[in-house]
């Protein structure tokens, strides 16, 4: 603790010295006090990357008096996983955040370029700030601290809590380390825009901050196929999407990552977007910390799927969004005033009219994405219980997004900077034919919703022309077609989500043990649990086709001890124009079917049970003069259902120790009704109700089974191709702008 | 030039009406299982259960009651999984629509107690 502490509070004391040293380095020049401001930010960096290996060397010989390392990890685990303990929970990811910005910033001052001192400063403000809140929430605090009602001041705890199983993923290692690169680096865009903005120098700086910004975008873009990966994979939602608030906080500033990227591109061909770029830097941002503040702030806790608790950070994490938002906009206001950018574009037929209407696009995306996630939190201002907004929504709205960006996407490399030239648009008649062509076949086998054939067919187009585009450059030996093959790879990406959203198949089915059914041309074979290699339990699943096995899908299925909660992981079969998506659903013991349901009756309350409404009228004692030991409690319950209304007199016979339980039964039914159990002063009853005779008739009932969900995903391939061809476009792009711009 | 703008005002007007009409469409409020009953719209519902719920093998549907803090009871019918830690719910909130006597819900989510959250922070 002392430890933790002490670094973090002279990461915060170096960063204060570093930055005042900038300050007065930036009014009077004096070298002597850059030199410090170097050196005391080195130090941080030092303090911070210390924290960060001793925190790591902490979690892989578990140390446990360390809260962080209680609650995150366990003995049990492998030392793979162990690392990614490591931001397994806030303070980590915080640790991780500093010692990233050290990085950038080290970078930043190797680079000694002209406005290091201002651009530094603004990176250090927010290093600090991070610095804070790791002295409030430290995750060498001791376990004693933490959890004084559960350990003695001293007292070691034997093992950990360990990891989300969830968590513990061969795609949790790299997801979260290259999302918050990407979150990070926002940081940088906020960095370069504010000194920017106090130089008012609004025109050079684009060339700077142009490879951040597309690293930037590389980073989280990265970020979010790793985490959509897997959710697909490990998560079973059934799909690699689902439009959470967590998804959604880095899917906003990915947007405006995209949109910057192209904004800055237009400004640094021909003037124009001065004060648009500032805005959208910082806006990057401001957009990060809001999106870790409203899901972490436990805002949303009645409203997504992932669990988040409300933290202690909640008043910090809104101050610290109010913070920068704050000086980021008064001074954005302050330093524009009176700025006049020039025109960005004369003709509506011109590449920079199309990008500029592409980054309306993905802006207006970014904009209502952003209010659906806000939805709880805006009309909990409203009115006094707050509202979400269904899936739905970002569907129905992000349609027309995907529409004019594939038609941007498609034309806009066709036409010329600047000029009005329609020529080119000719010469390409044979993609326009194509992918009609391409279009009519995919209605053919099925694609026949036109908004997503609309949005399939320009997307052809724009892989058609972009690749074409790509080629050209290839054979002359230029490698500066980055960013065609991005698009090239951002159009396989949304052929593959439609064909595999919006026309996957998906099946229920209850299997019983050993017993093939088919469905959906398979059939399939429920085969048992089995230990997996990991320890946990899975059912195995034979799937067969025309006789042939296609594969043994193995869906875990295990409590877990951490959550408390059953974990369900789907199985997914990768075919070459499929995916098979089993998840499993629930496993229904033979017990259940032979016992009956318990009902809880209180008089005069009608309780509805399967078609019937059953009420309680009360009880009726018979006291037998012979035997004063015995009494006979009967409880009688008034029945009205399809097969008319009828009394049913469970009873209970007591005579001294000895109970005896008299069923009655459902006159048309022979199904019996025991009384289970009797409340006489709360006057209520609970009934065992066994299971309709008809149902166990069939030989299957009386196995254990095994509920699927069967997900045909059609093409899914393409997608993860695309992905592949988006990233690589992306690096060759910033390769190619890092190289240029050290020219 | 004029164009230009023309082109991208008429964008962004149609794109907001379209935001408006889908957020007015697709927003769920939180009410109370009375209310739920009463409406043909999608809705939230809180509350707890009042059983463990059962699986439907000929149907795939999971059924379970929820009772909500006004007493109120409903069949909940879910088209999926029954969530991993329905047991161990104390609270119990879903999405979706009051339909020939029942909840069809989209949409469950669960909360539970945990055992280390009741304590605070002390440092």
């Amino acid at each position: 603790l002392i430890f933790g502490i002490t670094a973090s509070s002279l990461t915060f004391i170096a960063y204060i010295i570093s930055l005042a040293s900038y300050y007065i380095y930036y009014k009077n020049s004096q070298e002597n006090f850059l030199q410090l401001s170097r050196i005391s930010f080195h130090f941080a960096s030092l303090l911070i990357f210390s924290s960060a290996a001793i925190l790591m060397w902490g979690i892989h010989h578990h140390y446990f008096e360390w809260q962080y390392v209680f609650s995150y990890s366990s003995k049990d685990m492998s030392a793979f996983y162990l690392t990614s303990s490591f931001w397994g929970g806030q303070e980590g990811t915080f640790l991780l955040w500093l010692a990233l910005g050290s990085i950038y910033g080290s970078f930043i001052v190797s680079k000694k370029f002209k406005d290091e001192a201002l651009v530094m400063s603004f990176l250090i403000l927010v290093q600090a700030f991070i610095a804070v809140i790791l002295i409030k929430k430290n995750p060498f605090t001791y376990v004693w601290d933490v959890f004084p009602n559960h350990f003695q001041v001293g007292e070691v705890p034997l093992d950990g809590r360990g990891l989300n199983p969830l968590l513990q993923d061969p795609w949790m290692i790299i997801h979260p380390p290259i999302l918050f690169v990407g979150y990070s680096s926002t940081s940088i865009l906020f960095a370069f825009a504010m000194s920017a903005l106090v130089k008012r120098n609004f025109n050079n700086w684009v060339h700077n901050v142009f490879p951040y910004t597309i690293f930037v975008t590389l980073a989280l873009g990265t970020g979010i196929i790793l985490g959509g990966y897997w959710a697909y994979t490990t998560l079973g939602w059934g799909g690699y999407w689902g439009w959470d608030p967590v998804e959604n906080s880095s899917l906003i500033p990915w947007l405006i990552s995209l949109a910057l990227l192209h904004s800055v591109l237009i400004q640094k061909k021909q003037g124009g977007l001065k004060k648009t770029n500032i805005f959208l830097a910082l806006l990057s941002f401001i957009l990060v910390l809001y999106g870790s503040f409203l899901t972490r702030s436990g805002v949303l806790t009645d409203f997504s799927v992932h669990s988040f608790s409300e933290s202690e950070l909640n008043t910090y994490l809104i101050a610290f969004v109010i913070f920068f938002g704050g000086i980021a906009f008064l001074t954005y206001l302050y330093y524009t005033r009176g700025v006049k950018s020039d025109q960005a574009s004369r003709n509506l037929v011109t590449r920079e009219s199309f990008m500029l209407f592409g980054i309306l696009a993905l802006l207006l995306s970014a904009v209502f994405t952003f209010f659906g996630t806000s939805a709880p939190l805006i009309t909990g201002f409203f009115s006094e219980t707050a509202s979400n907004v269904t899936l739905e929504y970002y569907n129905l709205l992000n349609a027309p997004v995907a529409i004019l960006l594939g038609f941007f996407i498609a034309f806009s490399p066709l036409l010329s900077w600047k000029r009005k030239s329609g020529s080119k648009v000719r010469s390409i008649l044979w993609q326009i034919l194509t992918s009609l062509i391409i279009g009519a076949f995919a209605y053919m086998l099925g694609l026949v919703d036109v908004i997503p054939l609309i949005i399939f067919i320009f997307f052809i187009m724009a892989i058609l022309v972009n690749a074409g585009i790509v080629f050209g450059y290839i054979k002359n030996k230029n490698w500066a077609f980055g960013g065609y093959l991005a698009h090239v790879g951002i159009g396989f990406m949304m052929i593959g989500i439609i064909t595999s959203s919006v026309y996957e198949k998906t099946n229920k089915i209850s299997l019983p043990i050993g017993t093939p059914k088919s469905i959906m041309g398979y059939d399939m074979t429920y085969m048992g649990f089995r230990l997996s290699d990991d320890g946990k339990d899975e059912a195995v699943i034979d799937i067969r086709k025309n006789g042939s096995q296609i594969c043994e899908a193995k869906t875990k299925f295990y409590w877990s001890e951490f959550n408390q909660a059953y974990m369900r992981n789907p199985s997914v079969h990768n075919l070459w124009l499929k995916d098979l998506y089993i998840s499993p659903i629930q496993v229904i013991p033979v017990e259940e079917s032979k016992q009956g349901d318990l009902i809880n009756l209180t008089e005069d309350e009608s309780v509805y049970f399967e078609n019937y409404t059953l009420k309680f009228a009360g009880y009726k004692m018979e006291d037998h003069r012979n035997d004063a030991d015995e009494i006979h409690v009967m409880a009688l319950v008034n029945v009205s259902g399809p097969d008319g209304n009828f009394l049913l007199k469970p009873s209970i016979k007591v005579s001294g120790q000895d109970r005896r339980i008299i069923h009655d039964t459902f006159p048309n039914s022979d199904r019996k009704v025991h009384l289970h159990g009797v409340n006489i002063e709360e006057r209520s009853i609970s009934l065992m109700i066994e299971q309709d005779i008809k149902f166990n008739e069939s030989s299957d009932t009386k196995k254990v089974m095994l509920a699927i969900e069967i997900t045909e995903k059609p093409l899914i391939n393409l997608l993860w191709l695309g992905t592949f061809i988006m990233i690589a476009g992306l690096v060759l792009s910033l390769r190619h702008h890092v190289a240029e711009n050290s020219k | 030039m004029k164009a230009k703008y023309i082109f991208g005002i008429v964008i962004i007007v149609a794109f907001i009406i379209w935001a408006g009409i889908s957020f007015d469409k697709t927003l769920t409020p939180y009410v109370s299982i009375a209310e739920a009953k009463s409406r043909a719209t999608v809705v939230q519902v809180k509350g707890q259960r009042a059983d463990d719920g059962s699986f439907d093998t000929e149907k795939n549907l999971f059924t379970f009651r929820l009772v909500d803090d006004q007493g109120e009871q409903i069949t909940v019918v879910f088209d999926g999984a029954k969530p991993g830690n329905f047991e161990q719910a104390s609270e119990v909130v879903c999405v979706g629509k009051y339909e020939n006597g029942s909840f069809k819900a989209k949409e469950i989510l669960v909360k539970c107690p945990s055992k280390y959250m009741e304590e605070q922070v002390k440092t």
